[in-house]
C-alpha cells in the first residue's frame, strides 16, 4: 500500500504540471524514500530503523488539516496529492453552506458590520459577546469545514497579524478583521492582507495607531509592523526607522464612533507633513495618507519581508528550524509572485524538505484537542463546544487570546513540558474512556472494525488513527499491553473488547506518534 | 536500553525500604536545604517603572510626563513616598507596609542596557542573561547546572508554558495548576498504562523527556498533596490567574518537595495608551498578590526571595495617546526575609533630556549584578562565570543578607509616613 502511494506520488509534479498554474519554480524531484534526516532537527525523527518513512500524502493531510477523518482520507487517496491540494486551494467548490448557515443562525455576530458590533457593545455593556461567537465559529470551522487548508491558513495569518481580543473596542472589531483582513486574503496575496490590516479598525486600536498624531507620535504600530508583520526583528530597520514610520502613519485613525458609524479615516490635520526617510527611501514633505501607503509598499516589496514570511511559513509546515535552502526558495517565490500565498505554499508542498518532514512539528494544544476529535469522529452533542473550548483554554491556546502582538508561538520548545503532556494525555484518555461526559462519545465498533485480538486491534487502530506504521518495538508494547500476559491472538468479546479498545485508543493518541502532526 | 519505569520504581522501593516513590525523592527534603526558594515574577509587556516607583523629586519627571505623571506626594492620588526622592504609585499602597517593615526593597534604573526595543528580543535576552540571537539557556537553568540537579520539583515554571528563564538542558517542571498535574484514567490498569507510555517515550526528544518526567512526577505530587495546605494568616489572594498561581506556588513551598525556584508571569504591561486607566488595576492585582503571598508563608518567607523583572522600561516622554513607548531602564521589586528592604537602591541617572539613553531612562545598575548577589548569598551558587558568561558584575548593592532571619516574617501594621 505505502509503496503504491509513493509510486503514485513520485510522478505527480510532472503529470499534473499543466494544471498547476500556481507552480512557478519547478520543484525538486520528490525524494520520498530514504530521505536522510536533516541534521538540524529541533526534535529528531525517531532513529528506530524499523520505522518506515511516512507517506507524503499523510504528512500533507496532517499539516494542512486539523486532523483528518476517514472519509477525508479516502477522498484524498482518490484525488492524489496534487489533486487534493488543488481542491483545497480552489476552496469555493467545497460546500460549507450547512456549516455556515448553522453559524449564521446561532453565532450571528460573525457576520455583523463594525457599526452593528459597536452598537450592541454600547447598548448592552457587554463588549465580549462578539468574540464568544467568533471563537465558537472558529472552532466549528476548524472541526467541520471541508476547507481545511483555508482554516489552517486563517489560523496562521490571524496569529501573524495578531490582535488580542481582550478589551474594547478591538474585542469586537476583531470580528470584522477576521472576515475582511484574514479570511479575505488568507489564500490571496500577502501585500493585500498587509494593506487591509493597516486599515483594520481592530488593528488601529490594538496597536494604538488610532491615537498616533503629529504632536506625540505613538510608535506601537510602526514598530510591530516592521518587527512582526513584515521585515522581522533582524530585517534591517533602525530605531530611527521606527520613529519615522510612526510619523508616516500619524493621522491614520478610526472616526465615527460618536455617531455609531465607525470607519477607518485619515485626519490630515493630525498628520505630520514633514519630510521623512524610511529604510533609505525619501518620503517627501507636504503629503497625506500616501506616506503610510508608501511605507506599506516599501515593506511589502522588501527582501527581508519575503524572507521573514517565507521562514514563518516553513516553520509552520516543515519544522521549527527549517533548512535555509527551502526558506530561500519560498522567499524567491514571494518575490517572483508579489507575495502570492498559494504559490509560496506550492513551493513548500513540492519540496523534498516537506516530504521528509514527518515528526518535525508538534501539535499545539488546539491542534491536539481537535486532532483527537477529527480522527476519532465522536458523536458531538449538547455542550460539546464548551468542553472543547475549556480544554483548549486550560492548555493556554484559546483563539484570539495570545496576550502579545506576535501571536501564539509555533515551536515545540514553547509548548512542550511536563504539565502540557499530562493535559494532552488526560484529554485523549478522557475521550477514549468516555469520561468527558455525554457531549463527546466515540463509536468503538466503527473505530475497531472487525479487529478483536491484541494484534489486530493494534494494527487496525494504528492504521486508522495514525495512518502510518509503527516501529516494531512500539507495536510490541501496544500488543503486550493489550494481551495482558496472555496470547496476542486471544479473542476479546463484549465489554472486554470495548475496554481493551478504549485503553489502546487512549495509549495510541498519547504516544509520540500522535503528539506530532 | 529501554526505560522501564516500573522496574525502576520497584528497585527503588526495595533499596529505600519505603513506599513506592522514585529514589531521588526518598532522600530529598526541603527542610534542610541551605537555599532560598527563588520566586521570579516576570511582568511581561514592559512595566513603566517611572509610574510605579516614581522619582517624584526629580524636577524633570512631571515636565516629561505632564498628563500621565503621578502627582506629587500629598496631592490627590499622589505618590506614596518611600524616601525623599522615590515614591510608590498609589495603587501599590498594599506593599508599602512591607517596605516600611524592611521586607521589600526596590532597585531602580536597572535592567539590561542594549539598543534593542523589541519585547520578544528583550525578554529573551533578559531571561538568558546574555545578548543572544537564538536560543540560549535561561539564567535559572544555568543556575541549576551550577548547583546540581535536585528534586524533581526543584524548578517549576508555573503556567501553561515553562518560562525561558528556566528553559535549557537542565530539567524543569511545567505546571499550570496543581489539580491538573495528574494522570487521569479510570482504568484498573493505570500503572500498566503509565509503564507503557513510559516505554513508548524512550527517545531523547523533548516530548519524550517531558513525558517520562511527568510520569515520574505525578505519583510523587499526589503523595505530597500540596493542595492540602490551606492559605494561612488570613492572606487574601486576588481571585485571578496570577493570584491563584502565587497561591499554588506557596502550597508547593509548604509541601516541602524540594522546590528551589519558581517562575510566574503577570502580563498586560504594554501601555502605549491610556496608562492612567489601565495600570491601576494591574498594580492592585500585583501588590495584593505579593502581600498575600508574604502573609500566607509567614515564617517560611525568611527562606523565600521574590523578585520581579520586566523586559525594559518605557520612554521617559509620554506620547500623544496618554501612554509611553518602548524604553530602557526599569525597576525590580525584591521581597522576603533575605532582602535588606526599606530602601530604593539606585544610582539615579536623571530625567533631563541630556541624561537619557536614546530618550529612555538609562541603566546604571545591570540587573545581573543584583542576580549574582542573590545567587551567591541565597542559593549556594558562586560560579559567577557560569551564571552569566562574559558578564562582570558591578559592586554588589548589599541588598540581600547572607545569614537567615530567625524572627517572624510577620510585619507590623502600616504606619503613616506622610501627612
Amino acid at each position: 500500500m505505502a509503496k503504491t502511494r509513493r509510486q503514485l506520488f513520485s510522478g505527480f509534479i510532472e503529470a499534473d504540471k499543466s494544471q498547476q498554474k500556481l507552480v512557478l519554480s519547478k520543484p525538486k524531484p520528490a525524494l520520498v524514500q530514504k530521505q536522510p534526516a536533516p541534521a538540524i532537527l529541533a526534535n529528531p525523527a525517531p532513529d528506530d530503523t524499523t520505522l518506515g518513512a511516512v507517506d507524503p500524502l499523510v504528512i500533507l493531510l496532517n499539516r494542512c488539516t486539523f486532523g483528518f477523518k476517514e472519509s477525508e482520507y479516502q477522498r484524498a487517496l482518490s484525488l492524489g496529492y496534487t489533486g487534493w491540494l488543488q481542491e483545497q486551494f480552489n476552496y469555493t467548490t467545497l460546500d460549507v453552506s450547512v456549516l455556515e448557515s448553522a453559524i449564521a443562525t446561532s453565532l450571528p455576530r460573525v457576520n455583523w458590520t463594525a457599526a452593528e458590533l459597536f452598537a450592541e457593545a454600547k447598548s448592552s455593556g457587554k463588549p465580549g459577546l462578539g468574540i464568544r461567537d467568533l471563537t465558537a465559529a472558529t472552532l466549528l470551522r476548524q472541526l467541520y469545514s471541508p476547507r481545511q487548508l483555508l482554516e489552517v491558513m486563517v489560523d496562521f495569518w490571524s496569529n501573524h497579524f495578531n490582535i488580542t481580543a481582550a478589551s474594547a473596542p478591538e474585542i469586537y472589531y476583531k470580528l470584522v478583521d477576521d472576515r475582511e483582513t484574514v479570511r479575505a486574503h488568507a489564500l490571496g496575496t500577502f501585500p493585500d492582507m498587509l494593506k487591509a490590516s493597516a486599515r483594520s479598525l481592530a488593528m488601529q486600536y490594538y496597536l494604538d495607531n488610532v491615537s498616533n498624531t503629529k504632536t506625540g507620535p505613538n510608535e506601537n504600530y510602526a514598530r510591530e509592523l516592521m518587527e512582526l508583520h513584515t521585515l522581522g526583528v533582524t530585517g534591517g530597520y533602525s530605531e530611527t526607522d521606527v520613529k519615522e514610520v510612526a510619523r508616516c502613519f500619524t493621522g491614520w485613525t478610526v472616526s465615527g464612533q460618536s455617531t455609531s458609524t465607525p470607519y477607518f479615516n485619515f485626519l490630515a490635520n493630525k498628520h505630520d507633513t514633514g519630510a521623512k526617510t524610511v529604510l533609505g527611501h525619501a518620503i517627501p514633505a507636504g503629503r497625506g495618507i500616501e506616506d503610510g501607503d508608501d511605507v506599506l509598499n516599501i515593506l511589502a516589496t522588501h527582501p527581508s519581508t519575503a524572507k521573514f514570511v517565507a521562514k514563518k511559513l516553513c516553520v509552520r509546515f516543515i519544522g521549527d528550524t527549517p533548512e535555509t535552502g527551502i526558506v530561500d526558495q519560498v522567499a524567491a517565490t514571494y518575490t517572483a509572485t508579489n507575495g502570492d500565498i498559494p504559490s509560496m505554499l506550492w513551493t513548500i508542498f513540492g519540496s523534498a524538505e516537506f516530504m521528509a518532514s514527518y515528526d518535525r512539528k508538534v501539535r499545539r494544544p488546539s491542534e491536539y484537542v481537535l486532532g483527537v476529535l477529527r480522527v476519532t469522529e465522536p458523536t458531538l452533542t449538547g455542550e460539546y463546544l464548551s468542553k472543547i473550548n475549556s480544554s483548549i483554554a486550560a492548555m493556554g491556546h484559546t483563539p484570539f487570546q495570545w496576550p502579545a502582538p506576535n501571536g501564539y508561538p509555533d515551536s515545540l520548545g514553547y509548548w512542550i513540558n511536563t504539565g502540557a503532556m499530562l493535559s494532552r494525555w488526560n484529554w485523549a484518555f478522557g475521550l477514549a474512556e468516555d469520561t468527558l461526559g455525554s457531549p463527546l462519545r466515540i463509536n468503538i465498533p466503527v473505530l475497531i472494525g472487525s479487529a478483536n485480538t491484541p494484534t489486530t486491534l493494534v494494527d487496525r487502530l494504528a492504521a486508522r488513527l495514525l495512518r502510518r506504521s509503527l516501529a516494531t518495538a512500539d507495536r510490541d508494547r501496544f500488543i503486550n499491553f493489550a494481551a495482558q500476559g496472555g496470547s496476542p491472538a486471544q479473542i476479546f468479546t463484549g465489554p472486554t473488547l470495548t475496554l481493551r479498545a478504549r485503553e489502546l485508543i487512549g495509549l495510541i493518541l498519547c504516544s509520540p506518534y500522535f503528539i506530532y502532526r | 536500553m529501554e526505560f522501564s519505569r516500573r522496574h525502576f520504581l520497584q528497585a527503588s522501593a526495595v533499596c529505600a525500604g519505603t513506599a513506592v516513590l522514585a529514589p531521588r525523592y526518598v532522600f530529598s527534603s526541603n527542610t534542610t536545604s541551605p537555599n532560598d526558594v527563588l520566586v521570579v515574577i516576570f511582568l511581561r509587556g514592559a512595566m513603566d517603572c517611572l509610574q510605579t516607583v516614581v522619582p517624584y523629586a526629580d524636577s524633570n519627571y512631571l515636565k516629561q510626563r505632564p498628563t500621565i505623571g503621578v502627582p506629587a506626594p500629598g496631592m490627590s492620588n499622589g505618590v506614596l513616598p518611600l524616601d525623599n526622592f522615590f515614591g510608590l504609585h498609589p495603587s501599590l499602597a498594599p506593599i508599602l507596609p512591607l517596605y516600611q517593615a524592611g521586607r521589600l526593597g526596590v532597585v531602580h534604573a536597572t535592567g539590561f542596557k542594549q539598543n534593542q526595543r523589541s519585547h520578544f528580543e528583550c525578554q529573551r535576552n533578559l531571561e538568558a542573561g546574555l545578548q543572544t540571537t537564538g536560543f540560549s539557556p535561561g539564567w535559572l537553568n544555568r543556575h541549576i547546572g551550577n548547583i546540581g540537579v535536585g528534586a524533581t520539583f526543584q524548578a517549576v515554571g508555573v503556567g501553561t508554558a515553562v518560562q525561558a528563564s528556566l528553559q535549557g538542558p537542565q530539567p524543569a517542571i511545567g505546571m499550570s495548576s496543581i489539580a491538573d498535574f495528574s494522570f487521569k484514567t479510570n482504568s484498573s490498569r493505570k500503572t500498566e498504562m503509565q509503564d507503557t507510555l513510559y516505554a513508548l517515550n524512550d527517545s531523547s526528544a523533548k516530548t519524550s523527556v517531558s513525558g517520562r518526567q511527568a510520569l515520574d512526577a505525578v505519583d510523587y505530587l499526589a503523595v505530597s498533596n500540596p493542595a492540602q495546605f490551606p492559605v494561612q494568616n488570613n492572606a487574601a489572594y486576588p481571585n485571578t490567574t496570577f493570584g491563584n498561581r502565587l497561591k499554588e506556588t506557596a502550597q508547593l513551598i509548604k509541601a516541602g518537595i524540594g522546590m528551589q525556584m519558581a517562575c510566574v508571569d503577570l502580563g498586560g504591561w504594554d501601555h502605549h495608551s491610556g496608562i492612567t486607566n489601565l495600570m491601576p488595576p494591574l498594580l492592585d492585582e500585583l501588590s495584593k498578590s505579593l502581600v498575600a503571598f508574604h502573609d500566607d508563608l509567614g515564617m517560611l518567607m525568611n527562606k523565600v526571595t521574590v523578585l520581579t523583572m520586566t523586559e525594559f522600561g518605557r520612554r521617559v516622554k509620554e506620547n500623544s495617546s496618554g501612554g509611553t513607548d518602548h524604553g530602557s531602564g526599569s525597576a525590580m521589586f525584591m521581597m522576603g526575609g533575605s532582602v535588606i528592604g526599606g530602601k530604593v537602591y539606585s544610582e539615579w541617572p536623571g530625567l533631563a533630556d541630556a541624561n537619557l539613553f536614546n530618550g529612555d531612562l538609562d541603566v546604571t545598575i545591570d540587573y545581573r549584578t543584583v542576580l549574582t548577589e542573590l545567587l551567591q548569598k541565597r542559593a549556594q551558587d558562586s560560579n559567577l562565570e557560569a551564571q552569566f558568561p562574559g558578564f562582570t558584575p558591578g559592586p554588589w548593592l548589599g541588598c540581600f543578607r547572607k545569614e537567615n532571619l530567625e524572627r517572624s516574617g510577620s510585619i507590623s501594621p502600616p504606619k503613616p509616613t506622610y501627612s
